[in-house]
């Protein structure tokens, strides 16, 4: 993180590609093809003690559908910040996102909880896996929250347990699992309500080296088979070779984006 | 993975429905689950809980059977009126060594300004001293011929000279006074004591503490209490309001005048009870602040420790709804359980007090509803701060358990001063 000097123009951090596109409608309507998920101009400022300190200064993203992308960079580089300003963890200071034509500066917090509820599936580092709830009812959480039956929600969370080949340890408690078993329930509750896209926060950071390669590659076998949009933050560039989109990102700003050509 | 389709799919029934599903199926188990992971906490939060009900629960049911004792030992006076007032007593021209206060006195004066009172149907001058008995120390009344005669007597009749008294009935059983019999009443003048002889001719019924004995006015006068008119019987009309009437009585006359309501002192120790600021209301409002305050307390430590659980909650699409049924539930749960050991605990202490003293106690079902929704009150004020805390921090600071400010969008979080939450 770094401070931003008031008086230099958002435009000199500004690559010709990111100017186009903020001058992009952000209530322009979704059509199918579009990015299904916009970061316009974002910049998070947050204050230590009285100095501002931008986490995130002007930066610009789009994700298209099924895309696997991979935000990496430094630590304290803003990557964790911007995810989260992305999944509507956060507001932005400056700027807006928009989730299939949604800004979220129209949504309140209820209606931002809505939304992630709804469309954004959540994988965390520290796995995050409720201590109180069994490893099926961790996946069954985000389903009950937006009312499915209780017999489909059972089915389907068998359904993803053993997706990411956890279905023999569904009745254990995340104390009972690895932190690699615990990623992949993680992995099977951000999947839940069938999210447009799954925001990865480090998922490999606090695992071994062979786990995290599995949660990878589980990632990048989920995007394959289902279509499944990710954008995964991690300081590993090893990870690099799975990925769609490469961003890297230093200084609260995005400094170059690699894509692989098909 | 098809079944991702079906995350659409919602399940049946209205909104209503859906809405207790939710809460039924989903936060009251997220609930009791959080109330199990901190058995000893809530353990202890219960039990604060249940000393504050059982305070209650006590307090209330000895006021209960200590007025339905006074109220059952009192009957009215029998006297044709509905107040009795006395008014300066200590006053130049009134009479000395009688009820406490001063002022103006005077028959024509009294009964006339009571006369013109609008809820007034009659007031009759009539004079009010203390009398000694050997029955112990009562109100020595005296009345109008036309008056007294209008009494009902349990036996005998009024009395016709100057030199006959009335009694109530269970002063005369006290003192083992029969009709005929001769007594002595004695008034104390500023240290002197004037005594006379009387003959019971009646006895009326009538045993709240200002019964006393009855006599000609004119009798009173070697006492020392005559022949000035130091008080009325007042007659309210039919509809009127008594403690109006003697609000009224008592605005006119300020401190100097002693308004008393025939059922007196049940009335004085309902209002004493119903006072706000009587010990026992008191002692119950500190127990139930205290407990209050603990187990706020204890709730808020909750949230705070498990501030990344909330945040995931969050994450997930908890809303603010949501949150607050979830700090509710956890808080209904414990109080639920401490108003329920409350209840056993009343129940002990009861049974135990009335073995071991002679106290009584009457707990009704109102008292224990009262116990019940304070309780659940006391609960849901305590559960409100962290609710609210949870419901104002953004799900980033949640997750990285990050200091909570009750105003997190203003000056308030970046100030810091207070420490934060």
């Amino acid at each position: 993180m770094s401070q931003l000097p008031r008086d230099v123009p958002a435009s000199h951090y500004q690559s010709a590609a990111q100017r186009r596109l903020q001058r992009t409608r952000v209530d322009a309507p979704y059509r199918p093809g579009d990015p299904i998920l916009r970061g316009l101009n974002l910049t998070k400022r947050f204050l230590m003690g009285t100095a501002p300190v931008y986490a995130v200064r002007q930066t610009t993203l789009e994700i298209k559908p099924g895309e696997f992308v991979l935000v990496v960079g430094p630590s304290g580089c803003g990557k964790t910040t911007l995810l989260n300003l992305l999944g509507g963890l956060d507001r932005p200071t400056f700027g807006e996102v928009v989730l299939e034509g949604q800004p979220y500066s129209k949504l309140d917090e209820n209606g931002l909880a809505r939304l992630r509820r709804n469309k954004v599936g959540f994988v965390f580092q520290f796995f995050n896996l409720l201590t109180d709830l069994t490893a099926e009812e961790n996946v069954m959480l985000p389903m009950q929250l937006v009312g499915l039956s209780p017999a489909k929600t059972r089915a389907r969370a068998a359904e993803l347990l053993a997706a990411v080949g956890m279905a023999e340890r569904a009745a254990h408690s995340p104390f009972e699992l690895s932190g690699g078993e615990q990623q992949r329930i993680a992995v099977a509750r951000a999947l839940a309500n069938s999210p447009t896209v799954v925001l990865a926060d480090e998922p490999t950071g606090n695992l071994d080296r062979k786990s995290g390669t599995e949660i990878i590659g589980l990632f990048r076998r989920l995007n394959r088979e289902f279509h499944q949009t990710f954008v995964v933050v991690s300081h590993d560039l090893s990870f690099t070779e799975h990925a769609d989109r490469v961003v890297h990102m230093e200084d609260g700003q995005i400094v170059k984006v690699e894509a692989k050509t098909a | 993975m098809s079944a991702m389709a079906a995350a659409g799919e919602r399940a049946p029934g209205g909104r209503l429905v859906a809405s207790w599903r939710r809460v039924a199926g989903l936060i009251l188990p997220l609930s009791w689950r959080g109330v199990r992971r901190r058995k000893a906490g809530a353990a202890l939060t219960a039990l604060s809980l249940a000393l504050g009900v059982a305070t209650f629960l006590l307090f209330g049911g000895y006021f209960a059977a200590t007025r339905q004792a006074v109220e059952g030992r009192i009957e009215p006076l029998a006297l044709p009126a509905d107040l009795v007032v006395a008014v300066g007593v200590d006053s130049p021209g009134g009479v000395p060594g009688g009820l406490p206060g001063g002022g103006p006195a005077g028959a024509p004066s009294i009964v006339q300004t009571l006369n013109r009172l609008p809820d007034v149907k009659t007031a009759t001058g009539m004079v009010v001293g203390t009398a000694y008995t050997s029955v112990g120390r009562r109100r020595i009344i005296g009345l109008d011929e036309k008056v007294l005669g209008g009494l009902k007597l349990g036996a005998g009749a009024p009395p016709m000279t100057a030199g006959e008294v009335l009694l109530p009935q269970t002063l005369a059983a006290a003192g083992g006074i029969k009709v005929g019999s001769q007594i002595t009443i004695a008034t104390d003048m500023g240290g002197v004591w004037r005594e006379q002889k009387f003959s019971v001719s009646g006895l009326y019924q009538g045993d709240d503490f200002f019964s006393g004995p009855l006599a000609r006015r004119e009798a009173l006068a070697p006492l020392g209490l005559g022949p000035v008119d130091n008080a009325a019987l007042v007659e309210a009309y039919p509809g009127s309001s008594r403690p109006g009437v003697a609000s009224q009585i008592r605005s006119l006359y300020r401190d100097s005048a002693d308004v008393l309501i025939p059922e007196f002192p049940a009335s004085l120790a309902g209002s004493w009870l119903g006072q706000a600021f009587s010990p026992g209301n008191v002692a119950v409002f500190m127990v139930f602040t205290f407990s209050g305050l603990g187990v706020m307390n204890v709730l808020l430590l909750s949230f705070l420790q498990r501030k990344r659980q909330m945040g995931v909650f969050k994450a997930l699409g908890m809303d603010d709804s949501d949150l607050k049924q979830l700090f509710f539930g956890e808080g209904l749960y414990v109080a639920a359980a401490g108003a329920a050991l409350g209840m056993v605990l009343t129940a002990v202490l009861v049974a135990l007090l009335g073995r071991l003293t002679s106290v009584r106690f009457i707990i009704s079902g109102w008292l224990a509803a009262w116990a019940l929704v304070l309780s659940f009150a006391v609960f849901a004020l305590a559960a409100w701060l962290p609710a609210v805390l949870c419901q104002r921090a953004s799900v980033s600071v949640l997750l990285q358990n990050k200091r909570i400010y009750l105003d997190p969008k203003t000056s308030c979080a970046e100030c810091g001063r207070c420490g934060g939450f």
